[in-house]
């Protein structure tokens, strides 16, 4: 052990003397890492803005073979039906079910040219009781009957006027911004709500909405009540739990860039694997004749290897960390949105950069160590001292 | 004369050179299948074309437009043809991999010349109404026959007041490019659109043929202009533009390739640049023997450049041939879905090939440079 040290010591003190090849394996095995990190904190960024929207105890109500809310539509006097069937929680202002019409406007992202999608949802004052999770951040909420509007955080900061004051057209109408609210980081940031009436007026969808939103006694009634519900001729709806809704709807393309980023960063990971391997037999061959002394008066083979490993591994897991950090201070935070399955409209997501996707970067970045390090420590340790002493 | 100096310098240290190809060659693979890649980062799929004119509804890609909408894009001076085609089952992405039904009428394939069906086919689908053409991939797949029932969950009420149809496969359809597109299931549009209950009338997305491809803009300007503010508002344009836009809406995919690959290659620099002046600065004693020995300055310069070369050389070409026995491997992995997707562009061989005489240059000027200003004097004395 005490030799171990002693090598260590000596190699981690020499390695600033060379620094140029080292620089090699920590810079190879950090641009592995953060690519890695960085994809893969996205892929977590979005699945968890999605996944982290609804609740176990609250259902959506679709049209029957009906798959997203866009897809979807529902009849109100068919909400006047549900209304009181059992299992939906009552409050004093009647039962808590609100239907939702969901809709979609197009506007400028900021610095693009072109305009892109964002869903516009019309509710009732019902949806806010429904959906205690919702918070006006900024100004005020809407007042039902006026042409007014409030934007979700991530909609604001995605697009161009939609600052509260500014006006936009919705079809023939203008509306004005009249407050901004947060949802907790997920999906319904990147939404515009209005007034169902209202709403619908300016679609011409009098009479209907696209889902309606329900708040349950509790989780365990669902099942009874969707039974009840899709049995029921006159409907044609069915139910599903919102947060099964939404987990459903984030594993698509989070998967997909996860899959992306792993086969990203194995492959540069291989490329690393070979940088090491030649940095570390540069530094194993430059330093033949120090090995062959500390043989010759008689440190073991082993402890050689061992210090060299490490030596190795040191390097990587400074390359690992650096990768790392590139990664989340570039990233961690950064917004981007993309395009929501089902619904085709934008989705505004932060990158995640978390402890597991951080220590899996570091995995990596030792499994390169480890392998780069191995064949030239080993051949370090077992050479002939006296050939390597020749070299002098 | 060149090849004997660098003959002797490459197989000086083989571990070394072996490592350093082999590394370079990873990043050039790297370049090569993500590069492979960019027809789905950019939505140049091969096969769709100028001429075409897609015009979907605005707001909502998976929804409707009125049938008027066709007639009224047959009526503008320049369009050559329309067909249309309507979407039955509701959800696009859902259904991706169980096959996407959707209804078309007789003059689909004559207008749309990208999917095809034969001439036995086609009078199989006139003679029966609730007839269906399955996709070649799918049916492959799935193992579909003629005489099979196909059951579907659509977004509009058959007669008997639900949304379940019913459908006998009588043939199969394939598409001339992009074999993704054979995940399909083709229907009757009139049958459907007579015995619906919901959404008589409308279809989902209508292609015109212009007359060239010069009057695509135009006409796809008129057609949106016309229905610019209605709550039938139209997206129009030639369908290769459509594709690119509608993978831009995924965001900024290119920029995060290029990210990466800016990655690879600062790494693939700074590896090459540290072999290359370790290779020199072992060699100072050799290199100064052979100045005394009469090589000029210039010709080491060279042969220290030649050497980088032909190590980023060698790896290129094995980076790039691996990424070319890779894509038939990916393709056969997707089932056939990858086909027409995945392929090495000359372009993307011509941009490798520009990378890798940027790469040597830069990271073997310093070394060479080291070599060519090597006074022997000083060389022979340290050695």
């Amino acid at each position: 052990m005490k030799q171990i040290l002693a090598i260590l010591g000596m190699n981690l003190r020499t390695i600033l003397a060379r620094s140029g090849s080292s620089i090699v394996i920590i810079i190879g095995i950090a641009g592995s890492v953060a690519v890695m990190v960085s994809l893969l904190a996205m892929a977590e960024g979005l699945s968890k803005t999605i996944a982290s929207t609804g609740e176990e105890d609250r259902v959506l109500i679709f049209r029957d073979g009906a798959n997203s809310e866009l897809s979807s539509g529902i009849y109100l006097p068919n909400v006047a039906i549900i209304e009181n069937m059992p299992g939906i929680r009552k409050s004093e202002d009647g039962p808590m079910i609100s239907a939702e019409l969901f809709t979609i406007i197009d506007l400028k992202k900021k610095g693009a040219d072109d305009t892109s999608n964002l869903p516009l949802r019309g509710v009732e004052p019902m949806s806010f009781k429904i959906r205690p999770e919702l918070k006006i951040i900024e100004g005020e909420n809407f007042t039902p009957g006026r042409a007014e509007i409030i934007v979700g955080k991530g909609a604001n900061n995605q697009y161009e006027g939609l600052d509260i004051g500014d006006q936009i057209k919705v079809r023939d109408s203008m509306v004005t911004v009249v407050g901004i609210f947060s949802t907790g980081g997920d999906v319904h940031e990147s939404e515009i709500w209005a007034d169902l009436a209202g709403s619908q007026g300016f679609f011409r969808r009098e009479n209907s909405a696209s889902i309606a939103i329900a708040q349950m006694d509790n989780s365990s009634v669902i099942s009874d009540f969707a039974v009840a519900l899709e049995l029921d001729p006159r409907l044609e709806l069915k139910v599903q739990g919102e947060a099964e809704f939404y987990s459903q709807q984030s594993s698509g393309a989070s998967t997909v860039i996860e899959v992306f980023g792993y086969a990203v960063a194995v492959i540069m990971a291989i490329g690393a694997i070979f940088a090491a391997l030649n940095t570390m037999y540069t530094a194993v061959s430059t330093r033949l004749v120090e090995i062959g002394t500390l043989r010759a008066i008689g440190f073991h083979g082993s402890s050689v290897l061992f210090a060299l490993m490490v030596e190795s591994m040191v390097l990587a897991l400074l390359g690992g960390l650096l990768g790392a950090g590139i990664s989340y201070f570039i990233f961690n935070g950064y917004t981007v949105s993309t395009l929501a399955s089902g619904s085709f409209t934008q989705t505004a997501f932060d990158f995640a950069v978390t402890g597991s996707i951080v220590s899996q970067g570091l995995i990596l970045a030792l499994i390169v160590g480890f392998l780069g390090g191995l064949l030239p420590a080993r051949r370090a340790a077992v050479q002939d001292i006296t050939e390597a002493l020749r070299a002098i | 004369m060149y090849w004997v100096l660098i003959r002797a310098s490459l197989f000086r240290k083989k571990i070394r050179t072996f490592l350093t190809i082999a590394s370079i060659s990873i990043a050039f693979l790297l370049f090569g299948l993500l590069h492979s890649m960019s027809s789905i980062f950019t939505g140049t799929l091969q096969g769709m074309s100028a001429d075409i004119i897609m015009v979907m509804p605005k707001y909502n890609m998976m929804g409707t437009q009125p049938y008027t909408t066709v007639e009224y894009v047959k009526s503008i001076e320049g369009v050559e043809k329309v067909t249309h085609m309507t979407m039955l089952s509701s959800d696009m992405i859902g259904s991706m991999f169980d096959g996407i039904v959707f209804a078309v009428d007789e003059n689909f394939y004559d207008v749309y010349g990208r999917f095809q069906a034969t001439e036995e086919y086609q009078q199989a689908m006139r003679l029966r109404p609730d007839g269906a053409l399955v996709g070649r991939l799918l049916a492959d797949q799935k193992g579909f026959k003629i005489g099979d029932k196909v059951r579907i969950k659509a977004n509009s009420r058959n007669e008997d007041g639900t949304f379940n149809w019913e459908f006998e496969v009588v043939g199969f359809y394939t598409v001339a490019q992009y074999t993704g597109d054979e995940m399909g299931i083709i229907a009757n549009y009139k049958y459907i659109d007579d015995s619906r209950l919901s959404m008589k009338g409308t279809t989902s997305y209508i292609m015109a043929k212009v007359l060239s491809p010069e009057l695509a803009d135009s006409v796809s300007n008129k057609i949106d202009k016309n229905f610019e503010n209605s709550d039938r508002a139209t997206r129009s344009g030639p369908e290769n533009q459509i594709a690119m836009e509608m993978v831009g809406e995924f965001g900024d995919i290119e920029l995060i390739m290029n990210l990466i690959l800016s990655a690879v290659f600062f790494t693939i620099l700074l590896v090459t640049g540290n072999t290359m002046s370790q290779a020199v600065r072992e060699r100072t004693a050799d290199l100064a023997v052979l100045k005394s020995i009469g090589y000029g300055d210039l010709q080491l310069f060279i042969s220290v450049m030649l050497e980088a070369f032909i190590i980023i050389f060698s790896g290129l070409i094995l980076g790039l041939g691996l990424t070319l026995l890779m894509i038939p491997a990916i393709v056969a992995a997707s089932q056939g879905m990858a086909e027409d997707v995945l392929y090495l562009s000359s372009s993307s061989i011509l941009l490798a090939f520009s990378i890798g005489v940027f790469v040597s240059f830069v990271s073997a000027f310093m070394p060479a440079w080291q070599a060519l200003r090597l006074k022997v004097v000083d060389a022979l004395a340290k050695g």
